[in-house]
């Protein structure tokens, strides 16, 4: 597997840096469903509980759709076999992806990284992806970036439920202004939630064992929260 | 209330339908019941209405409920239940429930559920999983209610899986548990209806599986929002094409999509 840059760059440090909100890829759009749940009459005192939620359930799909993608780019990288693959990663998270709000976020996000990655692995990521493919969700596009930086399957689950928890909590400090240690507490408490979860997530190879799990009022509240006129976040 | 479960029937329904023998035959229908029993109610040239009928007390711990369905190119079946189903508690025991159908090119199954009720301290694995064919199309209504009235209900984990001959068009797990309502699955909500319409979609109003009122202001194909109903419900429009309608409450009753038709035609 080829080093991500000239020097050799350890993978949990290119695990830092994609789970860093600074990292300029347009992530600042998203509170990871927190205002449309707020908006949709969600008291604050359910932040907690329902980042806890989150983590074991649509933080688990979008991982098990990065293990899925990386395991297909580790696996054959740079062929016309993997972006074939990994459209079909993409259409088994857009059947569990029902909220078209959401789909389209996810897709905008995926833009960002795809950027990210064509500027810093672009020998391994550019050929990976299919031009003419149905256009992937930010979490495929992980997976192909984890594949290039030789991140293992169990760090980029916990990567993944690790950024959605840390965007919750960065947006509620924004929409329910309140003590910024506590909500740090709420993000470890979301990914020791999910930390059951971690080996049967990343064991996953087969779009098929991408995790499922429904969330129907986080899914009203995401496509109602669309048609406000005046929000801070695109979901 | 406590049932323990002796049972010894067998446990799988079938239903085929099948493409008349001769111009002016009707369909051909092939049933065999289970727990739960299959009712022929009435048939074309195209068309087979059939009833689930719930052989006994359903469901108990242990039980394990099967349905296979298969519908022949061309050829339509409108399924109504009599009656709801009730999981009990299940002292301890699983109880399973599961419908594979298989929905070929062309045809159509529209299935009217009545409610779902799952009782405190019931344990209940509920799956579907569709094969639509080209052009097939499937219409379900499905209601899952935690708790008869003063419960709060027990554990359920409904899997939801349909698929195309080009790939997955619908794949969900809802897991509940009434004891420990988690806010953006279900929050305090213990009526969770629905109504997918799945595969061929929009092309004729009249398509033989009406009956479900959705309370849908408009069409929302393409429609990226699709939703803004007065009532409450939501419709999602799924990646390829199909669309699922939600409604979230306290109270069956008080569902926008109205009450299941039944036997009477």
């Amino acid at each position: 597997m080829a080093p991500p840059t000239d020097t050799l760059v350890d993978p949990a440090t290119v695990a830092l840096l994609l789970a860093d909100g600074r990292l300029p890829t347009g992530g600042h759009v998203s509170s990871a469903g927190l205002e449309p749940a707020l908006r949709g009459g969600m008291p604050a005192e359910s932040i907690r509980e329902w980042m806890i939620g989150r983590a074991t359930t649509v933080s688990l799909t979008e991982a098990g759709t990065a293990v899925v993608a990386a395991h297909l780019a580790r696996r054959s990288p740079g062929q016309n076999t993997t972006a074939a693959g990994l459209d079909a990663v993409t259409a088994a998270w857009a059947a569990r992806t029902p909220s078209p709000v959401q789909r389209r976020l996810s897709r905008q996000l995926g833009r960002g990284y795809v950027r990210l990655a064509t500027a810093v692995w672009a020998a391994a990521v550019g050929d990976t992806m299919n031009p003419r493919g149905p256009q992937p969700p930010r979490s495929v596009v992980l997976g192909v970036i984890a594949a290039a930086a030789g991140i293992e399957a169990a760090s980029l689950v916990r990567l993944v439920v690790y950024e959605e928890a840390q965007a919750a909590a960065s947006a509620a400090l924004k929409l329910e202004p309140q003590d910024p240690l506590l909500v740090a507490g709420f993000v470890l408490d979301a990914c020791a939630a999910a930390e059951p979860h971690v080996a049967a997530v990343a064991a996953c190879r087969r779009p098929e064992e991408i995790p499922a799990a429904s969330t129907p009022q986080s899914e009203g509240w995401t496509q109602a929260h669309s048609l406000l006129t005046e929000r801070l976040f695109r979901a | 209330m406590l049932i323990t479960n002796t049972r010894t029937t067998p446990t799988t329904t079938t239903i085929t339908v099948d493409a008349p023998g001769d111009d002016a035959a009707p369909v051909r229908v092939r049933l065999s019941s289970g727990l739960l029993a299959a009712r022929l109610v009435h048939r074309t040239r195209r068309e087979a209405e059939v009833a689930l009928v719930a052989g006994g007390a359903m469901l108990l711990g242990g039980d394990d409920v099967r349905v296979g369905i298969r519908v022949a190119a061309g050829c339509r079946l409108t399924l109504i239940d009599v009656g709801g189903t009730v999981a009990y508690d299940g002292e301890g025991r699983t109880a399973h429930w599961a419908a594979e159908l298989v929905v070929d090119e062309g045809a159509r199954v529209a299935w009217h559920a009545h409610p779902f009720v799952v009782c405190d301290g019931a344990d209940v694995r509920r799956s579907l999983h569709a094969r639509l064919g080209h052009n097939a199309r499937l219409l379900l209504r499905e209601t899952l209610v935690l708790g008869r009235s003063g419960e709060r209900g027990g554990r359920a984990v409904a899997r939801t899986d349909v698929v195309d001959p080009d790939g997955p068009l619908l794949v969900e797990e809802l897991t509940v548990d009434g004891a420990r309502p988690v806010p953006g699955v279900l929050g305090g909500h213990r009526v969770l209806d629905s109504v997918l319409e799945l595969g061929a979609h929009g092309d004729d109003a009249d398509n033989g599986d009406g009956g479900v009122s959705t309370g849908e202001p408009g069409d929302a194909d393409g429609d990226d929002s699709g939703t803004g109903h007065p009532d409450g419900a939501v419709t999602l429009a799924l990646e390829r094409g199909g669309r699922v309608h939600r409604w979230l409450g306290g109270d069956y009753h008080a569902s926008p999509f109205g009450v299941p038709r039944s036997a009477a035609r």
